[in-house]
């Protein structure tokens, strides 16, 4: 395989003063007196990454990612060893920072061109892909200083992802503006690893590392602690870290005691003047499916009767979904489906996975399909997609989405009481049971049968 | 855009001439010529921010240049009593000044306002790899288009008004190329400096002060002591100043030897400007 990233002993070496003037002392001292000490920030860091291969870079804060990511990109001077790198870097450190905010946006991708080495015409066929993929709107042509958080982010990836990298250069970036763009995002560096471009990537999401990556340095002290399966190094790391800080807890937003939207006794059934009443599908959003039938809207409640997103873990959402049918349809299936943050699809049911057949419809007639899902999942934030699929024609074995539409939410899990145990770790709770008995002891230290 | 542009061949012509002294610097030429775009935006920017907001916005560049010379003008003339000699080429103290104090704003701007151009564009040197050598050359360039601005105003109706345009103005812009040449070749090696040694601004303000008095713009040289024009001969911006006057007001004098002076001193300060430029910029990031 072809090393397109190579690093020998790489070393990066501080001097620290201790007061300013004393490196002009240094500098002027006529016998070279030495005034500084040393601080190593990395030190023997070797390896190799091939075409098309994602590293992960572990480390707490102050164990020197940022630092060798700057000496990759150049940035910095090296002090010992030698980095080669062949092709294209393109580079995220913190956030498009390479953006100047007096600047448009649209001069600023510009100039990320030309840094990269694009010339104008190059960048010129590259513009409107980036346009497209940030989705700033007019914004582009208005400097980047007045750009939201989330705007700058947006278009400082679009910038860094679509302008074909031999080498990519992630710094934090991935947990960064919503849902839906963290999903896209986490999709378009898949993309972008399986199209053969080399990754390395600093987060301190371990699950992000473990998705994307399948190597994994650990960094500590500026030294490498470990190197190998990003698993592993996760797993070390993860171990190291906890003993440090308090358990992760995923805090709720303050409930609010507000007075339920629906009474109970109201839920089983909803008119369409209540779902539509409350709303979650926004006027102009994109939908695909071929057009049989048409979800106009969707409420969503929690418990306790609330218009709301926010549920507590274990707990339970009622979507309302109504849909009209614009031409007759059979064995339809009313589904919802739920994405986490790296766009997994996590989970998928509707009335055909509950068992529940819905009525042949007829054209222009209109069905509310209520589904209880119950977030048996971690805490995180989710978006969800409906979906009212079903055969092609009486009949047929073809299912087909006669609409679809994405990006809904963002639901967000939480899990606020510290105290109380867990339900289950990792990404869902699985039906499981546990039993006991009490058997004979076996001695310490006796030989096990 | 034509005057950026204009800049720009002018410097590819004037690097190209240097590929015999030294290929490093027609790399540059290259790598401005490669960035063009990038340049042209941070003059942009630079033009910008200085008058976006501002209501007679690019007056500015005319009324600082002319508030200052009434000044000076009624200082010297009405109230000290200064009388030009006939040697000066115009007896209007106004006009004569100007000539003497655009260039020298010019100068002392570029390099004041260079001073700090890498600490202000932080962001950009630690967070990507950012061409810093076009930061200093961009406020000066920018301050080019200001100078010819000021130029096209007030230079063009002065000059009309009082004295007709001799064949010499032709000179002007060997001059203000001479100027550049020394000028960007201070701002890199300022600008650099600055970043390990952060009293270069202080310093450089009273270094620019004193300057500002050694070089003849409010007084004639005439009117130094025969025994210390010795010194004044050491000075470049003296020949800047001479010439200038000579292009605008059609002095004719001896000139060729302060123009070669200039000529060489501009090379020298840009190669060693330059070259000091390069050897500490791998250390930018890391002092920054």
């Amino acid at each position: 395989m072809e090393k397109i990233v190579s690093l020998k002993g790489v070393g990066k070496k501080y001097k620290i003063y201790a007061r300013p003037h004393h490196r002009l002392k240094e500098l002027l001292h006529p016998h070279g007196k030495q005034y500084h000490n040393v601080f190593w920030a990395l030190r023997n860091i070797t390896f190799d990454l091939e075409r098309g291969e994602a590293i992960g870079l572990l480390g707490r804060n102050g164990s020197g990612k940022s630092t060798l990511l700057q000496l990759i990109c150049g940035i910095l001077r090296l002090t010992e060893g030698t980095i080669e790198t062949h092709g294209r870097i393109s580079a995220l450190l913190e956030l498009g920072a390479g953006f100047n905010p007096e600047f448009t946006g649209r001069a600023n991708v510009f100039m990320n061109g030309a840094i990269m080495g694009y010339t104008m015409e190059e960048m010129e066929e590259k513009m409107q892909t980036i346009i497209g993929y940030a989705d700033i709107g007019d914004f582009i042509d208005q400097p980047t200083k007045i750009y939201s958080t989330g705007m700058y982010v947006r278009l400082a990836f679009a910038c860094a992802v679509n302008v074909k990298p031999e080498i990519l250069i992630i710094d934090e970036a991935l947990s960064v503006g919503d849902i839906f763009f963290q999903q896209k995002s986490f999709n378009t560096i898949k993309e972008i690893i399986k199209g053969g471009t080399t990754c390395i990537v600093v987060s301190h999401d371990l699950e992000a590392l473990r998705t994307l990556c399948t190597r994994a340095i650990l960094l500590e002290r500026g030294e490498m602690a470990y190197i190998g399966s990003q698993v592993e190094a996760i797993n070390i790391y993860s171990h190291s870290v906890k003993r440090t800080k308090t358990a992760p807890v995923f805090i709720a937003p303050s409930s609010s005691p507000d007075a339920p939207h629906v009474s109970p006794e109201n839920r089983a059934l909803m008119s369409t003047d209540e779902i539509m009443s409350h709303n979650v599908i926004v006027k102009d959003i994109r939908r695909f499916g071929s057009g049989a039938m048409t979800i106009i809207g969707a409420r969503v409640l929690n418990r306790d009767g609330l218009d709301t997103f926010h549920v507590t873990m274990m707990e339970t959402l009622t979507f309302y979904i109504l849909v009209r049918a614009n031409e007759p349809v059979y064995d339809v299936n009313i589904m919802v489906s739920i994405y986490d943050r790296m766009g997994t699809f996590v989970f998928g049911g509707g009335n055909r996975e509950a068992g529940h057949i819905l009525p042949d419809l007829t054209a222009g007639q209109c069905i509310v399909v209520r589904i209880d899902i119950k977030f048996s999942v971690k805490p995180e934030e989710f978006s969800f997609g409906l979906v009212a699929k079903g055969p092609a024609h009486k009949g047929a074995d073809t299912i087909i989405s006669h609409d679809r539409v994405e990006m809904l939410g963002p639901i967000a899990v939480t899990f606020s009481h510290p105290e109380t145990m867990k339900p289950f770790h990792g990404i869902a709770r699985l039906p499981f049971e546990v039993q006991h008995s009490l058997v004979s002891n076996i001695p310490a230290g006796g030989n096990i049968p | 855009m034509s005057e950026i542009n204009g800049g720009e061949s002018l410097f590819r012509l004037v690097f190209q001439k240097l590929i015999s002294l030294k290929v490093v610097a027609f790399r540059f030429a290259l790598e401005v010529v490669k960035n063009r775009y990038m340049l042209k935006c941070l003059v942009l920017r630079d033009l910008k921010s200085r008058y976006t907001g501002s209501f007679i916005g690019v007056f500015w560049a005319v009324i600082h240049p002319i508030v200052t010379v009434i000044t000076y003008s009624y200082v010297f003339s009405f109230v000290m009593k200064i009388r030009l000699t006939p040697d000066a080429g115009t007896n209007n103290f106004l006009l004569w000044l100007l000539c003497g104090l655009a260039p020298w704003i010019y100068f002392s701007d570029t390099i004041l306002r260079n001073v700090n151009v890498l600490i202000d564009n932080k962001m950009l040197i630690t967070k990507s790899l950012f061409p810093s050598e076009l930061l200093p050359l961009s406020i000066m360039l920018s301050n080019l288009l200001n100078h010819m601005i000021m130029f096209g105003i007030v230079g063009i109706v002065a000059i009309v008004i009082y004295k007709k345009i001799t064949i010499l103005i032709l000179y002007l812009p060997v001059y203000i190329f001479l100027l550049s040449l020394f000028g960007i070749g201070i701002s890199w090696l300022v600008s650099s400096i600055n970043i390990f040694f952060r009293d270069m601004g202080q310093i450089l303000v009273v270094v620019i002060n004193m300057w500002f008095f050694y070089t003849p713009i409010v007084y004639q040289s005439s009117m130094v002591p025969e025994n210390l024009r010795v010194l004044l001969r050491l000075n470049p911006m003296y020949y800047v100043v001479e010439g200038y006057r000579l292009s605008l007001l059609g002095i004719e004098h001896q000139h060729w030897k302060g123009m070669l002076l200039l000529l060489v001193l501009g090379i020298i300060s840009s190669i060693a400007g330059g070259f000091i430029f390069k050897r500490l910029k791998p250390d930018f990031a890391e002092m920054l």
